[in-house]
């Protein structure tokens, strides 16, 4: 059986790819992953298209009981995985076996993990999407959160995948104190006050409020002034908008970001750093720095620079010698052998 | 298009708007409409997804591909080049049918209200022409006004549990025909609908399209079950003309 079960769901896992991107005219919020980076690199680790659909798991992971041979990767938070009971590398590719089980040991940083299953999920598309619409109950399982019980199957497994000793990349540490987002001034920025500019962009910063999620970040602090008030004709909204109500407080959008909306945006974070955002937790320290055009999009193109060359290691400076797979009373043990002369 | 009656800005590092106005006006809204036909067919490398709102268009694009600049100039160098009557949309009107003042429903605050009774309330809601400026919010939900009248009445203080589902509702010269979940609401609830806005199995799950004229008609219990039967088996296609319909239903 190509398959997995869910045993206990965690706090909110759900099946996320890159979202739906031309639905938004008819009301559809793109959603997809809220760390698109992260779920990005766990698919590199395990040769799938970047895109391929993952799970999204937040702060309290799952526990997973695998019915096949399989090639995982974990990235994002640090949830301290464990299979079996030993714990696991983040950022590497992990060969798992039937009746092992991947369950998670506690949050250590960041607040979103990723598993990635090599060959990707076989579950529902809508839309050219398998990600979960949480907030519309659109794709995924039922367009809900995962929850026990739940068997997912696997498109193609793996059960070994070659050089699987240099499937690893470098682990992030995600900041749980205090985050500067760089941003780009926002189209109703003359909306505000030269005092609400101050504010927004001061050194003292916003604090996270538990009013987070998938569709959005509430910020407490020093309310920003607007020069009359905060409503707009409304207009299209974008992931990383932030728009400021006529409380002042700022509200940061994220994956499941309304279409449409009619506060004043005041700025947006650029594309490089929507996997800081994705990786707060309530309570951390949100500071603003504004930056140009030109700034964003070199931070964005080194990136995604940096993305592509990850998988050189194990795709072009493969080790001399051979990998195998030997079965002993049924369970299989991945091997490596290479000569290492006299 | 012979002046630029329009601006572009950026929306953070991957998105621009196009603003035609700052007011809901169906001018603008059919500029807006046009203009982003116009630019989907120009199919600009790069850009990932063009959608309309009251009077601005947004064009969400790959910065990988193409960057701000890139993109102002193509749109300059593409509207150079542009007709109005090259990605004009023809008219049309969309009749739905509404089985107005069942029980629960608001209809009678709003009578009281505009100082009308409540069949005068059903006549200017079948008569006045309303217009779909835009979708969004939730799947399919459409933004409809009404350039010419409708009712004045404001949205409620507090939402409220709609009565029903699918149901049609007013407030401020718009009217809005909800979704097939039972929700909360500030509008005013007159009638409901026995067809359904959003439905993600139909091969057009949108009932509604921006830039069209929509025309309400009133329906009795026994008409209502039938359009009802059909929706739900997914045969009913709504009547669309190409003219400004006269009243559908004048003994009503």
């Amino acid at each position: 059986m190509n398959t997995m079960t869910i045993l206990q769901p965690g706090l909110l896992t759900t099946i996320q790819d890159e979202g739906r991107k031309g639905n938004q005219g008819i009301g559809i919020s793109p959603g997809g992953s809220m760390d698109m980076e992260s779920a990005y690199i766990a698919n590199l680790l395990v040769d799938n298209d970047p895109g391929e659909a993952v799970l999204e798991i937040t702060i309290v992971g799952p526990v997973i009981e695998f019915h096949c041979a399989q090639v995982i990767a974990i990235t994002g938070a640090d949830l301290s995985p464990v299979l079996d009971g030993k714990p696991v590398r983040c950022y590497a590719a992990l060969a798992v076996y039937p009746g092992q089980r991947l369950s998670f040991g506690g949050r250590k940083n960041g607040c979103r993990s990723y598993i990635a299953f090599a060959g990707g999920l076989d579950t529902p598309v809508v839309l050219d999407s398998r990600s979960t619409l949480l907030r519309n109950a659109i794709g995924g399982i039922e367009g809900r959160p995962l929850k026990k019980g739940d068997c997912l199957k696997f498109a193609n497994p793996r059960n070994i995948l070659p050089n699987m000793a240099l499937r690893y990349v470098e682990l992030p540490e995600w900041q749980d104190e205090a985050i500067t987002l760089r941003v780009i001034g926002g189209p109703e920025e003359d909306r505000f006050s030269e005092d609400g500019i101050r504010t927004f962009y001061s050194e003292r910063g916003f604090t996270l409020s538990n009013q987070c999620d998938r569709q959005g970040y509430r910020l407490e602090g020093e309310p920003v002034g607007h020069k009359n008030d905060g409503d707009i004709l409304s207009n299209g909204i974008v992931r990383g908008a932030i728009q400021v109500p006529n409380n002042g407080l700022p509200i940061i959008l994220m994956a499941e970001h309304q279409t449409i909306g009619g506060y004043a945006k005041i700025a947006v974070v650029i594309t490089a750093d929507f996997p800081l955002a994705a990786q707060c937790m309530p309570g951390i320290k949100v500071c603003f720095k504004r930056v140009t055009l030109e700034e964003a999009r070199n931070a964005f193109l080194q990136r995604r620079k940096k993305l592509r060359r990850l998988s050189r290691r194990w795709k072009e400076e493969a080790e001399d010698g051979k990998e195998y797979t030997v079965t002993v009373n049924g369970v299989p043990f991945y091997m490596f052998v290479k000569e290492v002369g006299k | 298009m012979s002046q630029m009656d329009f601006r572009i800005l950026p929306v953070g590092d991957s998105a621009a708007f196009i603003i035609f106005g700052d007011k809901v006006d169906v001018a603008a809204n059919k500029r807006a409409n046009g203009f982003a036909e116009g630019l989907k067919r120009a199919g600009i490398p790069g850009v990932q997804s063009i959608n309309t709102a009251y009077a601005s268009v947004l064009v969400c694009y790959n910065p990988e591909i193409i960057d701000y600049e890139g993109l102002y100039n193509r749109i300059l160098a593409w509207v150079n080049t542009y007709k109005m009557s090259e990605s004009g949309i023809e008219e049309e009107w969309i009749c739905i049918p509404v089985l107005y003042g069942l029980k629960g429903s608001h209809i009678e605050t709003v009578a009281e209200y505009e100082g009308m009774t409540v069949k005068e309330v059903v006549m200017r809601h079948i008569t006045s022409d309303y217009y779909v400026f835009m979708l969004g919010f939730s799947p399919g939900m459409a933004y409809i006004g009404s350039p010419d009248g409708g009712f004045t009445i404001p949205r409620m203080k507090n939402p409220t549990l709609r009565p029903f589902t699918q149901p049609v509702s007013v407030c401020a010269n718009q009217t809005m025909v909800g979704s097939g979940k039972v929700g909360m609401g500030g509008w005013h609830v007159i009638g409901r609908t026995p067809v359904c806005v959003f439905d993600i199995n139909r091969k057009n799950p949108c009932l509604f399209r921006p830039g069209q004229w929509v025309r309400f008609y009133p329906v009795d219990q026994q008409k209502f079950d039938e359009i009802s039967a059909l929706t739900a088996a997914g045969k009913y296609k709504p009547r669309i003309l190409n003219h400004r319909p006269i009243v559908l239903n004048k003994n009503y």
